[in-house]
């Protein structure tokens, strides 16, 4: 078996979910929370010192899989070609011991009813077995992935397999390797503390707020998406997290 | 199932399906031109892949500079492309011809299923009937009367309708363009004119500096312009985004964000210019060369504090105002006066708001002193969109008879509001000629004037401009509407008597784009290196059928039917799209017996009509890309149309012509200034829509309405694989303001302003400037009947920013379609625990069923 996986480059990526609909439209799923691919947008920082990230993940098809392990009806399966990790759901009883297991919450269950039975990325063996790249990947309009032989995006890429609000890769070996956000560089000096003194001020119309501290302390739950958070406990849940606001 | 068994399912799930490549441009994409490879089996599509005509199997399409300069690269296509199946087979997908029972409008009447003898017999009638009454400038077609142009396809003939002057796209930066530059869109879209203004995707190459201002390029600029800009931007590319939004541009594309205060730009665009005239980093050369002296000694004098107002505009005055540091304008002048080429683009939307034509002129006024705005790697700012094709395509020729109908342009393009809101108190004598003139943007005092008694619609624009609550009075109050629609719960639809189920072009039956755009695609403004042929798609469902067939049947009961469509007289509905594809294959064949054409496209042998449609996608090479001006700028012809043929920084026009009686009607100053002459006050507080407006007291959020990934214009946004899938429609605010009001994430809320409200999710982010807030463009108005304070119509539950927006233009210069304003959000309830299913009833299906079963209530369904 050679172990296929995904490099993904987070500055490529814009949240823009075309991968997660091209894998809905190939694979036929319907609108809601059977997302093999997922796309999350958080943010960071506070006004004005803020960056805003985006992570598309299916799933790691782990070398070590944590849902085949604690799978009780052998319904998780590593196929021998690709390394995917897939899922016969003849099998499945929908008890969701995977999803508690996975630390990615890559197992994807339709609804909330607890006969659903899991379904998954299943890494398009079908394409694959054609000489074709997974749907995701291939349907990028900026290029954030390549897809191909671990080892081969291990040398081109590196190997660092983990972004901020992820588990640690130790776990289960994930075949997902990550460019990370790269540090920026101003180009012009810009004093935040002026720029928030700018904003208060209104002219004769008073001012905005009353002090710096307001655009740096918020009651619980007034900003929601400002972390990644990759395991929901509910198909409600996920939705929330895995939609923007571009529209 | 094993591995295999999945394999083989897929395989079975995939046995029988056909393949046809087609494109889907829509006017709200940029018409990006993406490329689709659809399976279809059964008549259903059954999937969409991208584009694999160039570096198939290759996801991060590493196939090197040289080819990625070429333009030859993949044109993959958004979430949309991806979705289409599911706008296909919409549950709330108009199948029949329809009539309206009861008075137009939402919640004042509903629709019963009619044959399309009845429909057509019905809507030729009120033709004739109508211009009659009313004469020809009594009809009106929504698609499109920009340009001086009019999208009523049997106007040559039947001599009815009429265009407008302007557009509604770059219609901020229109004048700037017009009066400062002498460019004229009309013309190069009409092809009278080689001063393309646009810029080739790898030209972005060719630039040091890259100056987003407002622009948001991977949202609102969807396809191969906006992956070069990422491409340059990672090649070195120094990029810099100015905008009120942390967008996602300026996450992925800038090294740098300077957060600045909607409506404010030209005060940080007056003090970069002090900065360059005051350090002399100033491109003399350029100058010399295309620039008029005086006026450019005079905007010198402006800035510097010489002029009337003794107030030098430096970057300490413009600080307070954008709520820039005044560091911060200082180093971003030096650094752009002292690199080159910069491609600094002022997008259109920061322009299309009161007073906008200013600063859309100080950016061409900026990009010209610097040299910028004529040469490799630079950007006119302006339209900078056009740029010329570069592929020799088939094109079908129907016989159509020319006519010699000249459209007559009677209106400017953003004011039919306007119009429908005043004709009737002109024609009954209680408006002045004068005043109507002045209030529509009449180009001439000889031209007729309009009394819009039939509106034809072929697209969503009773929703999709501002002032929606004004626009509904306004469609409305007409005798008799009709058009072409997709979905039953459109709210143009609301608007029609009539409406005709419409195909889905791209995908079902053979009908041209729009705009005489037939199927034989270009690809977009910035790559047109390639064409796609969009085959023969679905057949159509229900009882949609081709709009062609549709004109030809109208045209028969109006008796012009031999002009316009000659070579289709004798065929019937159902052989209909056989012979369009005749027409497209008669096409093609004259294109590959063309051995230069062949030869210069690179076959070695001409290629059949089979194996055309399995590779359907026709590219050259770009050798040099072209930047704005090129052709000309090469010959050493000026491309400036203005009266000295320079680029004129204090306008000669403006100085020599009463602008109130020219077709622009309405006051503009000469050159870009803060504080206009025939307005109290400064721009800031002069426009409706101003940051420090006095109106902010009661409507403190300045809102811009930015276009959306997720719509094309408002296409789309019935679709359940986007709403509620991908995203949620939402209002922007600023955790400080959410804050201040008691909002959190999430929490349903009331946003108003002095025109309307609408009910929305709050979407709280600190990727705002504190006071402002965001709704995006497209949504449709949606009602259940709930009554709404400041709505004529009710509560719309789904949320149109331009119910928001005033329409009305102060007494400037008229032109632009205005889309920004001022607005209050409250707080009207939690959003329920979960969350998910109280916004998603909001959206989606869901919130078409509230709209559909509100017309139930009044008798739809019942006889």
């Amino acid at each position: 078996m050679t172990q296929y996986g995904f490099m993904f480059d987070m500055n490529r990526c814009y949240a823009c979910q075309a991968c997660s609909i091209a894998c809905k439209d190939w694979h036929g799923i319907e609108p809601g929370a059977e997302k093999f691919m997922t796309v999350y947008e958080w943010e960071e920082g506070t006004f004005p010192n803020i960056r805003l990230h985006s992570l598309a993940f299916p799933c790691a098809h782990c070398e070590d899989p944590a849902c085949l392990k604690v799978c009780e009806s052998g319904a998780i399966y590593k196929e021998d070609e690709f390394g995917a990790v897939l899922v016969d759901q003849d099998k499945c009883t929908g008890c969701r011991k995977c999803y508690d297991a996975c630390p990615y919450g890559a197992p994807r269950f339709a609804t909330d009813e607890p006969t659903c039975k899991m379904s998954k990325c299943d890494m398009c063996i079908d394409r694959l077995a054609e000489g074709k790249q997974p749907a995701c990947t291939q349907s990028c309009p900026l290029r954030a992935f390549d897809f191909g032989p671990i080892d081969e995006l291990v040398e081109k890429y590196g190997d660092v397999r983990y972004c901020v609000g992820m588990p640690s890769p130790e776990a289960t070996k994930p075949s997902f390797i990550i460019w990370n956000p790269r540090e920026k560089t101003q180009l012009l000096p810009y004093d935040a503390d002026e720029a928030i003194r700018l904003n208060q001020q209104r002219g004769d119309l008073g001012t905005m707020f009353e002090s710096a501290e307001d655009l740096k302390t918020f009651d619980e739950g007034t900003i929601r998406r400002n972390e990644l958070q990759m395991k929901h406990d509910s198909v409600i849940d996920l939705m929330r997290a895995t939609r923007n606001d571009m529209a | 199932m094993d591995k295999q068994a999945i394999i083989d399912a897929s395989r079975k799930r995939r046995e029988g399906e056909r393949i046809f490549y087609t494109s889907c441009p829509a006017n709200g994409c940029w018409d990006s031109a993406c490329i689709l490879k659809c399976h279809v089996k059964d008549n259903k599509l059954i999937a969409v892949e991208p584009d694999d005509s160039v570096n198939a199997n290759d996801s991060r399409e590493d196939c090197g500079w040289e080819n990625i300069w070429k333009g030859n690269v993949q044109m993959r296509p958004c979430a949309m492309g991806h979705s289409w199946k599911k706008e296909i087979e919409a549950e709330t997908r108009l199948l029949h011809p329809m009539k309206r029972v009861g008075e137009k409008g939402p919640g004042k009447g509903y629709f019963v299923q009619i044959s399309w003898e009845e429909a057509l017999d019905t809507i030729a009638d009120k033709l004739k009937e109508i211009k009659e009454k009313y004469g020809p400038y009594g009809i009106f077609h929504s698609q499109y009367p920009s340009f001086e142009k009019n999208g009523f396809p049997l106007a040559p003939w039947w001599e009815a309708g009429f265009g407008a002057w302007g557009e509604h796209s770059t219609s901020g930066h229109a004048a700037g363009e017009m009066l400062h530059l002498g460019v004229n869109l009309s013309k190069t879209a009409k092809g009278l004119s080689e001063a393309l203004p646009g810029f080739e995707a790898s030209d972005i190459f060719n630039s040091k500096l890259f100056v987003m201002w407002g622009m948001d390029p991977v949202v609102a600029w969807f396809g191969p312009t906006s992956y070069y800009m990422q491409l340059a931007h990672e090649y070195g590319c120094k990029t810099i985004v100015i905008d009120p939004r942390y967008t996602q541009s300026a996450e992925i594309l800038a090294d740098q964000w300077i957060p600045i205060r909607p409506g404010t730009d030209l005060a940080m665009m007056l003090a970069v210019a002090q900065v360059l005239y005051e350090e002399d980093l100033i491109d003399h050369e350029f100058v010399n060369e295309w620039v008029d002296k005086a006026g450019f000694e005079e905007w010198r004098a402006y800035c510097m504090g010489e002029g009337a107002d003794g107030i030098k505009k430096t970057p300490e005055w413009a600080a307070p105002i954008c709520a820039v540091p005044a560091e911060t304008i200082r180093e971003f002048a030096r650094l752009y006066g002292t690199t080159k080429p910069v491609h600094l683009q002022y997008f259109y939307s920061c322009a299309k708001r009161h007073m906008g034509d200013y600063s859309a002129a100080a950016s061409m006024l900026l990009q010209a002193m610097t040299g910028n705005i004529a040469c490799a790697g630079g950007c006119q700012t302006g339209a900078c969109l056009p740029t010329p094709g570069r592929v020799p395509a088939p094109r079908a020729d129907w016989h159509r008879d020319p006519g010699d109908y000249k459209v007559p342009v009677l209106f400017n393009n953003n004011c039919l509001t306007e119009i429908l809101a005043c004709q009737k108190d002109y024609w009954e004598g209680r408006m002045s000629e004068s005043e109507f003139r002045h209030r529509i943007g009449s180009p001439n005092n000889e031209c007729p004037l309009p009394n819009i008694q039939m509106i034809i619609f072929e697209n969503n624009y009773g929703n999709n401009h501002s002032n929606v609550n004004k626009r509904f009075a306004g469609m409305a109050a007409t005798e008799f509407n009709w058009g072409f629609q997709w979905h039953l719960n459109q709210p143009t639809a609301e608007l029609c008597d009539i409406i005709l189920p419409a195909p889905i072009w791209q995908l079902e039956g053979m009908d041209e784009y729009m705009y005489g755009h037939q199927r034989f695609v270009s690809g977009p403004n910035g790559m047109r290196n390639y064409f796609t042929f969009c085959a023969r798609g679905l057949e159509f469902p229900g009882e949609v059928r081709s709009k062609e067939w549709v004109w030809t049947e109208i045209a028969k009961r109006l008796g012009v039917a031999d002009k316009y469509n000659p070579r289709m007289l004798d065929v019937d509905a159902e052989h209909w799209v056989d012979a369009q594809e005749a027409v497209y294959k008669e096409a093609f064949e004259n294109w590959a017996n063309n051995e230069t054409v062949m030869a210069y496209l690179g076959y070695e042998k001409r290629p059949t009509w089979e194996e055309f449609n399995a590779h359907p996608v026709v590219r050259t090479e770009i050798d040099v890309p072209y930047y704005p001006f090129k052709t000309m700028m090469e010959r050493g012809e000026s491309p400036f149309g203005t009266p000295t043929g320079k680029i004129e920084f204090v306008s000669n026009y403006v100085k020599t012509h009463d602008m109130t009686e020219s077709r622009w009607r309405g006051k503009i100053d000469p050159m870009p200034v803060w504080s206009p002459s025939y307005v109290e006050g400064d721009i800031g507080s002069a426009s409706n829509d101003g940051f420090y407006n006095p109106k902010v007291k009661d409507y403190p959020l300045s809102m811009v309405s930015p276009v959306s990934i997720y719509r094309q214009h408002s296409s789309n946004d019935n679709n359940p694989l986007m709403r509620e899938d991908c995203y949620r429609h939402a209002v922007w605010i600023s955790g400080v303001d959410a804050q201040a009001r008691g909002i959190k994430d999430g929490d349903i809320c009331r946003v108003y302003s002095d025109r309307g409200e609408v009910e929305l999710t709050a979407y709280v982010t600190n990727r705002m400037m504190p006071g402002t807030a965001a709704v995006h463009h497209g949504a449709w108005f949606q009602t259940d009947g709930t009554p709404a304070e400041r709505n004529k119509f009710g509560e719309d539950l789904r949320g149109t920013p331009n119910i928001l927006l005033d329409d009305g233009h102060l007494p400037h210069i008229l032109g632009a379609l205005i889309i920004a304003g001022l607005v209050e959000v409250e707080k009207v309830r939690d959003g329920d625990a979960e969350g998910f299913g109280n916004e998603a009833e909001r959206g989606g299906m869901r919130g078409a069923k509230a709209a559909l079963d509100f017309r139930r209530t009044l008798g739809e369904g019942k006889e």
